[in-house]
């Protein structure tokens, strides 16, 4: 399965991708779920929900082979975290995708880490898909040094509370 | 010690968990915003879960915060955490002030990896009153002043 979710809380929705995932989905071989939000393209092929129960949504999560999503801090973490090969298409700050430039920031932050592609241009969506599935990743991504010095940091400092 | 947990519902939720093992051992509360699709909201190692109404525009969020406000006073006092912990976004604004200054609680801000050059809106709030502030980025230590900690990336 192919998970699909686009974030953007109830001020911004995301056409550009919710549309070309629905284009794609009847060629593949992997059902496709995709989470809209409010977005307001009508997918005829892939099966789509606005927003997702969160225990439903994390059950989904953590049983695609392949997740699909905006550059948003969440949709990223959680990729990582159930270590789930990710394609990032940022939000277009310049298409009113989203109010500033942020994602395609993000999307620079992330290209070049292990099991994350980024498109820009939704044209090459479908070969990133394809790709990503002929793909073997290994089972774990490595995380973060960051989190570990993060928490001795919190832990220090809650020596002194 | 008591730790609350506080975060819009969406990505900033994932990333205040994605950090909330640095709690371990302690007792967690979360408060996020009221809205449907997080009613079921369940982690093992969060205690209780608090909602807070939210609006579906601008202007009636910032009203919705304030009337949100008067919950977060019940809450605490109820609660009464030792650490009030966030990643944003703005529901912490109200959270962060009326936990400090009416109830004494310490402030831990984390600053969200969606922002590379710039504070955010609610990093500028919060900043002046944390009592630790960290940003995800080393990008980001510029935006801010001396307090900022930063001590490798999040991703």
């Amino acid at each position: 399965m192919i998970f699909v979710t686009v974030g953007g809380g109830p001020f911004y929705g995301f056409n550009r991708l919710v549309e070309a995932v629905d284009r794609i989905a009847p060629g593949l071989e992997e059902e496709v779920i995709i989470q809209k939000g409010c977005s307001t393209y009508k997918p005829m092929h892939a099966r789509c929900y606005d927003y997702l129960p969160y225990r439903t949504f994390i059950d989904y999560y953590k049983s695609a082979r392949l997740v699909i999503g905006h550059a948003g801090a969440g949709t990223t973490l959680l990729s990582r975290l159930f270590n789930k090969p990710f394609i990032v298409v940022p939000r277009s700050g310049r298409l009113n995708e989203i109010f500033d430039e942020h994602q395609m920031q993000m999307g620079e932050k992330l290209s070049g880490i292990e099991g994350i592609r980024v498109v820009y241009d939704i044209a090459g969506l479908e070969s990133a898909i394809r790709e990503s599935l002929d793909t073997v990743y290994p089972k774990k991504f490595p995380r973060s040094k960051g989190i570990e010095a993060m928490d001795v940091l919190i832990k220090d400092f809650m020596k002194n509370v | 010690m008591k730790i609350g947990m506080i975060s819009s519902e969406g990505g900033h939720l994932i990333e205040a968990l994605n950090v909330i093992d640095a709690f371990r051992g302690h007792s967690v509360f979360s408060i996020t915003y009221d809205v449907p699709h997080i009613k079921d909201f369940e982690d093992k190692r969060i205690e209780r879960s608090y909602f807070v109404g939210m609006g579906k525009t601008r202007f009636r969020l910032f009203f919705r915060l304030l009337l949100g406000s008067f919950k977060f006073i019940l809450v605490f006092a109820s609660e009464k955490p030792d650490i009030l912990f966030s990643t944003g976004s703005e529901i912490a604004i109200p959270a962060f002030y009326i936990g400090k200054y009416l109830f004494g609680a310490k402030l831990v801000f984390i600053e969200t990896i969606a922002k590379f050059y710039e504070p955010s809106n609610t990093g500028k709030w919060i900043y002046p009153i944390a009592d630790l502030f960290i940003v995800p980025w080393e990008s980001l230590l510029r935006a801010y002043g001396g307090k900022a900690k930063h001590v490798g990336d999040l991703i």
